[in-house]
């Protein structure tokens, strides 16, 4: 009975380690890169629609909530399942926001949601003289991904978060020494170089890694785990309504149209109650169903605490046509409960402040590296067992090219994102979403470029792309708009501003360290030039002395320091 | 095997291997993940320590941890036969268990 899988535990984890990671690395290193640079959407945005001044500017919110009901009527003469009038909130919404659902067509199907952004001083959509996905448009696909149904990404993206927890526990218990590995770092050694890369740039953020990964998979808890849920409610319309109502509350509970017209209570009143019952400005927003109808319930929300990691906050429900506030039983906190709103407010981190929103970018950009190291390890490793003259077989190959174009190709794409921002002319129809295509059609490019040229040239030559693209977008910047360095940073320009300067000088940086690691890949493939065979083969005497005892020689089986090689095992790495 | 022939590309044998192994542990895994969850679930609500949504809660964001080991043990398995067995078998007697418990629960 038994198949070839046998070997020692270490052996079979690192097998799975390898092969998990292998096959979601892409996604994931996606999933890190989007997710770190959309933790700064608003940011973003603001580099990005740079002549817009989003602010609400001391408009009461009793005002903006009207100004938003009536843009909402005015846009939903056919009627509406749904509105949402959602207030600006300090970094986190930076204006006024309606969302409407008009009512299902007559086939029955639900519509999609529409929003727009309102100037809270006269509650008219905000003129954009160019149209901008802005740095929501990065951060959505983080989750949502592009160019495919919601649905569809969001179960791709639930299996390779799951892939992510399988491959950091498995990275765990095959490795012995996560403290020494924290301090071991042997440059110019080949494929130990790239290991140390790899288990120094996991071990540094470890904790970081496995919140994020496991609170990425309690976004959709019941989505991607239903069996719990299915067992204990049953299946069926009346069971979700159930569990929904049991686990979120009656509050939340889908409203049935009546079908006769009603007018709707003065808000004013109804706000008033809220904010007596709270604190004066801690309206989140409000949403309506069924407005206009009999039945027409409103829902008014607390805003988290600021700087809170809880999601405690509270949501009134009320009759909207009587005015009159509903005494709904509502979900007593439970320790689950208390404990997945911890998870999501520590996933998004919205409580954090300028210093842990950095540390958070960082972390993140730490788990695009370990994904890349690994990548690249992989292919190292292979390469190195290869006998002298031996060619590289023809999977060996290609996935040492679709690292370059993968790797190099996004942060490239994302660049060419911000440069399409600031060059498709804003009359231009669609441009928003024109400048997403540029992003992945620079990316089809760089894989394209990867898959003709030779792989260390490939890497050379996407390197100093990606160092010319991020260091010359503060000059397109200062060539094309009013935003530039000159003028936004503070104590030297007129308009001191720290989120514009700190963009352009963001991306200066990475500009500068991509201008660096292209640098380095040049000695790296003049050296292999001078000897094709890697420096730290097994025969070289200078590989093995001159670390005694801290690892295992660099023979093939080395992924993760093992205890000693088994020479029997028959686990091929994948 | 020695270290060369490993180095030699898989057989065809070996990537059947390969994929039996991997549904093995796909299938089997969420099997037990979700006898099990539904077993917690039943446990915690007959008991009285939590009201059935806290219950259903805490037993699907325990399980997802429990999928993670799953996954592993069937990795670490001799064989994939031995897959089915170890977690199938278990999988099979739990979930019996938490319909005998869930009899009448749903809504």
């Amino acid at each position: 009975m038994k198949d070839g899988f046998k070997g020692g535990w270490r052996q079979s984890m690192s097998w799975l380690h390898t092969w998990v990671g292998l096959v979601s690395a892409l996604l994931l290193y996606f999933m890190f890169v989007t997710g770190s640079v959309g933790y700064f959407n608003t940011e973003v945005d603001r580099w990005m629609r740079q002549e817009t001044q989003a602010g609400a500017g001391g408009v009461l919110p009793v005002q903006m909530v009207q100004r938003g009901l009536a843009r909402l009527h005015a846009v939903s003469a056919g009627g509406a399942k749904e509105w949402y009038v959602s207030l600006p909130e300090g970094r986190r919404r930076l204006d006024l926001q309606i969302y409407w659902q008009a009512l299902p067509g007559p086939d029955g199907r639900e519509a999609e949601y529409k929003e727009e952004n309102l100037d809270p001083a006269t509650g008219q959509p905000r003129v954009e003289p160019r149209k901008t996905g802005g740095g929501n448009a990065l951060y959505r696909m983080h989750w949502a991904l592009h160019y495919m149904p919601e649905k569809v990404a969001m179960y791709l993206v639930g299996v390779a978060t799951m892939f992510m927890f399988i491959a950091l526990v498995s990275g765990i218990v095959v490795h012995k020494k996560i403290f020494k590995d924290f301090f071991t770092f042997r440059p110019a050694k080949g494929q130990r170089s790239w290991l140390d890369a790899h288990n120094v740039s996991s071990v540094m953020a470890l904790p970081f890694f496995l919140v994020i990964t496991y609170s990425g998979l309690v976004f959709y808890t019941y989505e991607y785990l239903p069996s719990v849920k299915l067992a204990v409610y049953g299946s069926g319309e009346q069971a979700e309504r159930a569990f929904s109502r049991e686990v979120y509350g009656e509050v939340y509970a889908e409203v049935a149209r009546s079908g006769t017209p009603a007018p709707m209570a003065p808000i004013g009143p109804m706000l008033a109650q809220a904010e007596a019952r709270w604190v004066a400005g801690s309206v989140s927003g409000l949403s309506i169903q069924q407005p206009g109808d009999a039945h027409a319930r409103l829902l008014i929300y607390q805003r988290d605490p600021a700087g809170s990691v809880s999601r405690l906050s509270e949501t009134l429900a009320f009759d909207a046509v009587s005015g009159r506030m509903l005494d709904l039983p509502a979900v007593a906190p439970s320790g689950p409960g208390i404990f997945s709103g911890v998870m999501l407010a520590l996933h998004e981190g919205h409580f954090a402040g300028p210093l842990l929103r950095w540390l958070y970018f960082a972390s993140g950009l730490l788990g695009a590296a370990m994904i890349a190291t690994g990548m690249v390890l992989w292919t190292t490793k292979r390469r190195q067992r290869l006998k002298a003259g031996e060619p590289a077989h023809a999977g060996l190959r290609f996935v040492e090219r679709m690292n370059v174009g993968s790797i190099m190709g996004l942060p490239i794409g994302i660049a060419v994102y911000f440069w399409a921002n600031r060059l498709i002319p804003a009359e231009l129809p669609g441009r928003e979403d024109w400048e997403m295509h540029a992003l992945f059609i620079a990316w089809a490019l760089a894989l394209v470029h990867a898959g003709l040229r030779p792989v260390q040239r490939a890497w050379v030559e996407q390197l100093a792309t990606g160092a010319a693209l991020y260091a010359l977008l503060p000059l397109v910047n200062a060539a094309t708009a009013d935003v530039h360095l000159a003028r936004t940073l503070p104590g030297l320009g007129t308009h001191g501003d720290w989120v514009l300067a700190g963009f352009d000088l963001t991306l200066l940086a990475f500009g500068v360290a991509f201008a660096f690691a292209s640098a380095w890949a040049v000695r790296t493939s003049r050296r292999g030039a001078a000897g094709p065979k890697a420096p730290d083969n097994p025969a070289n005497p200078q590989a093995s002395p001159a670390q005694p005892a801290m690892h295992m020689p660099s023979t093939a089986e080395s992924t993760i320091a093992w205890p000693a090689n088994k020479p029997d095992s028959s686990w091929p790495t994948p | 095997m020695t270290p060369m022939a490993r180095r030699s590309a898989p057989t065809p044998a070996y990537r059947l291997q390969v994929a039996w192994r991997i549904a093995a542990a796909v299938f089997a895994s969420f099997a037990l993940t979700s006898a099990f969850g539904a077993l917690l679930a039943a446990a915690l609500m007959r008991s009285g320590a939590l009201p059935r949504p806290s219950a259903v809660q805490a037993a699907t964001l325990l399980a997802f941890c429990v999928w993670c080991g799953a996954v592993m043990w069937a990795f670490q398995s001799r064989s994939a036969a031995r897959v089915w067995l170890n977690q199938g078998v278990p999988a099979l007697l739990m979930g019996i268990l938490a319909w005998w418990l869930l009899r009448g629960a749903s809504a």
